[in-house]
């Protein structure tokens, strides 16, 4: 035993609530732990440290915070006393109790590497070679780093991420945007929703934008045409962020974007049935189209070969071929 | 120019029986000089899958290589290609040209000069005997620059003077930098071709910031010229920008009235092309390039080129200003497929034989 093992009950009122300096936990209201709590009482102490006035909470934050939703004046503590260990060691308590049992969350592995770092003075390479693979990060400056800013970045973002709404990459890139304008695409976003699979490809549209113009990455988002989507009301959030990619994608790709619309055009106006299909090749590479159908008997077969030579003594097909 | 100077140089065990080795080291009298084993050398080679990445340019390597000095050039898998072969000594480039494909290409960051330059003559001397008929255009710029590192290796002098005495063979060496002193005097019955990789002035300022300005370079070939050196130029990458028209149309302007046309034997171009793991390379060690931010989309090879349009828009236009400066150059495109030559050209005669041809045509004519 490092320290001297004190148990008692102490009133809720003598802890320093507002006190957060060893917090780790994201989220510190457990709806199943109050119901635990309700039943059959508090049932492991929380960890306290002893001041001159008042205690600061070391670890048991959504016990605490159970506690006081159930109208509990006292709350069955350890005491820690500050001359048993120095800040960042009892800090280390508050670490390792949470991580023996269950996994961090990234916003919480953010916080606690933050803190390591900025408040309790750890250097970046011990946090790197020792702290780093406990919460199963590679041992890299630019993880920490990472970490880091995400602890700092815009609170709604934060808020979209602990809601499933942005993915950890995502998290990532955002975070190391500067604030104003993580501030701006936060607000930005709350009208969208992005799948997992597009949130990749719109930030990436969203930097290479910034980069090609010289443009911060939020400026796409007061574009009146954005705008203008983000204000519909009669879409769905995922529909919205969807019409937002296909604009950035436009921004990015215009000539590209410019020849499959003309192709689109010109491929309708030739007024084939919807089971023909005309593909052009990949990004127009080379001139070529590829023709599909299928019939399942001659019948068919002649009905749409038929509607195929209709359209081959069109002049409009001679404009499929010279899309761009 | 910023001369390529090692600081360390690592020498393998065997290559200490070779003179390009004694040679090299007695131009480098103050630099750190230490024998390695195979074993460290190994993953060096371009063929080799490896994440060596330790060792940065300013680390020299003088090694034997044993494979096969003379390839076919890469661009052989394109829809016309014009029939070029390499041989790679050096492997490479200290210039650090925001776009270059070597530094994702090769395993090694270190320089490497392959010492058993013999072994290069005998397989080139060879393969040409072999086929008497046939003419070779052969290049040394394929995995370095060919003579940015002359003033160390002193390979130029070697190589004019052998291909001089091959009646089917032709070198052309490939280079950005000015180091040209080692051509003078030589006796290069015309089978050597000096060109240039050439750009825009905007684009050597930004892109190319290591190599010689656009004026050092035309100087370079200009002394080339009064020395009777056949000339090339590469416009390889052509990259797209707002006002790339101006600067390249200058940039055609400054070479054809620098220079004699009639001594410039060909013109390529090719539009900027690269795997996509590149874009990550030029992202992180140059943010400020806008190379990465193009239109390009994936084509031949997996590669990233440009939308075809853009790509037949600089050729059509580049093609038109060389031929007003230079009527009787021969023009090409490099690694393009049929589509684009139709429409770069504006005709239908673009066959790997029509293009071969030409070249050897050009080559053997001037």
């Amino acid at each position: 035993m490092l320290f001297d093992m004190i148990c008692k009950e102490i009133s809720i009122e003598e802890i320093d609530l507002t006190n957060e300096t060893f917090r780790i936990s994201e989220e510190i209201v457990s709806a199943p732990l109050r119901m635990s709590m309700r039943e059959v009482g508090q049932l492991n102490p929380v960890l306290l440290l002893e001041g001159k006035h008042t205690y600061r909470l070391i670890c048991g934050f959504r016990r605490l915070y159970a506690l006081r939703q159930l109208s509990a004046s006292h709350v069955f503590a350890r005491i820690v006393e500050e001359r048993d260990r120095d800040l960042s060691g009892i800090f280390n308590l508050a670490f390792w109790d949470n991580l023996s049992h269950r996994q961090l969350d990234p916003l919480e592995k953010a916080r606690a590497l933050y803190k390591l770092r900025n408040n309790f003075g750890v250097s970046n390479n011990v946090i790197i070679k020792n702290y780093l693979p406990l919460m199963d990060l590679s041992p890299h400056k630019q993880v920490l780093h990472i970490y880091n800013m995400m602890h700092t970045s815009n609170q709604g973002l934060r808020n979209r991420f602990k809601a499933g709404h942005l993915t950890l990459s995502s998290m990532e890139y955002l975070a190391a945007m500067p604030a104003s304008s993580q501030a701006s695409i936060a607000s930005g976003l709350e009208g969208i929703r992005l799948s997992a699979g597009l949130q990749k490809k719109f930030f990436s549209l969203l930097r290479d934008l910034a980069a090609k113009n010289g443009i911060e990455p939020e400026v796409p988002f007061k574009d009146p045409e954005v705008l203008s989507i983000l204000n519909d009301a009669g879409l769905s959030p995922f529909q919205r962020g969807e019409k937002v990619f296909a604009l950035l994608y436009r921004w990015r790709y215009p000539r590209l974007t410019q020849a499959e619309e003309r192709f689109f055009e010109r491929k309708k106006s030739l007024e084939l049935p919807g089971s023909i299909r005309i593909v052009p090749a990949p990004y127009f590479e080379v001139p070529d189209l590829r023709v599909e159908f299928n019939a399942p008997d001659a019948e068919r077969f002649r009905e749409m070969a038929a509607e195929l030579f209709e359209a081959s003594q069109t002049p409009e097909l001679d404009g499929l071929f010279k899309v761009i | 120019m910023i001369p390529y100077k090692p600081e360390r140089i690592l020498v393998q065990k065997e290559s200490w029986q070779d003179t390009v080795t004694s040679e090299i080291l007695g131009r480098l009298p103050d630099v750190e000089v230490r024998t390695v084993k195979d074993s460290e050398i190994r993953p060096m080679e371009p063929s080799a899958v490896s994440t060596v990445q330790s060792r940065n340019k300013n680390t020299l390597v003088l090694m034997r290589y044993p494979g096969s000095f003379l390839k076919r050039c890469q661009g052989s898998g394109a829809d016309t290609c014009c029939n070029y072969y390499v041989v790679s000594c050096v492997w490479n480039c200290h210039l650090d040209c925001t776009y270059c494909v070597l530094q994702s290409y090769l395993s090694s960051r270190a320089l490497i000069v392959c010492t058993n330059f013999e072994d290069l003559i005998n397989e080139v001397r060879e393969t040409l005997a072999n086929s008497p008929k046939r003419i070779f255009r052969i290049g040394t710029g394929e995995l370095a620059d060919s003579l940015a590192q002359d003033p160390i290796t002193g390979f130029s002098r070697r190589l004019v003077s052998f291909f001089a005495g091959l009646a089917n063979g032709f070198l052309e060496l490939k280079t950005k930098s000015d180091c040209i002193a080692n051509l003078e005097g030589l006796d290069h019955r015309g089978h050597t071709i000096v060109s240039w990789s050439v750009n825009s002035k905007r684009i050597c300022r930004t892109e190319e910031e290591k190599a010689p300005t656009l004026e050092k370079r035309l100087a370079a070939a200009l002394q080339c010229q009064k020395w009777g050196y056949k000339l090339g130029f590469h416009f390889d990458p052509l990259i797209y920008y707002d006002g790339w028209e101006r600067d390249y149309r200058e940039a055609v302007k400054e070479i054809f009235h620098t220079l004699d046309p009639d001594r410039v034997v060909w013109v390529s171009l090719g539009a900027l092309r690269f795997p996509p793991h590149l874009i990550d390379y030029v992202k992180e060690r140059f943010p400020e390039s806008k190379i990465p931010y193009g239109e390009f989309i994936p084509g031949h090879h997996g590669k990233l080129r440009y939308f075809r349009p853009i790509r037949e828009e600089m050729y059509r236009n580049m093609i038109s200003w060389i031929l007003a400066e230079a009527p009787r150059v021969t023009v090409y495109l490099c690694m393009e497929s049929f589509p684009v030559w139709k429409n770069s050209f504006g005709r239908e005669s673009c066959s790997a034989t029509f293009v071969r041809d030409q070249l050897d045509k050009a080559v053997c004519s001037r």
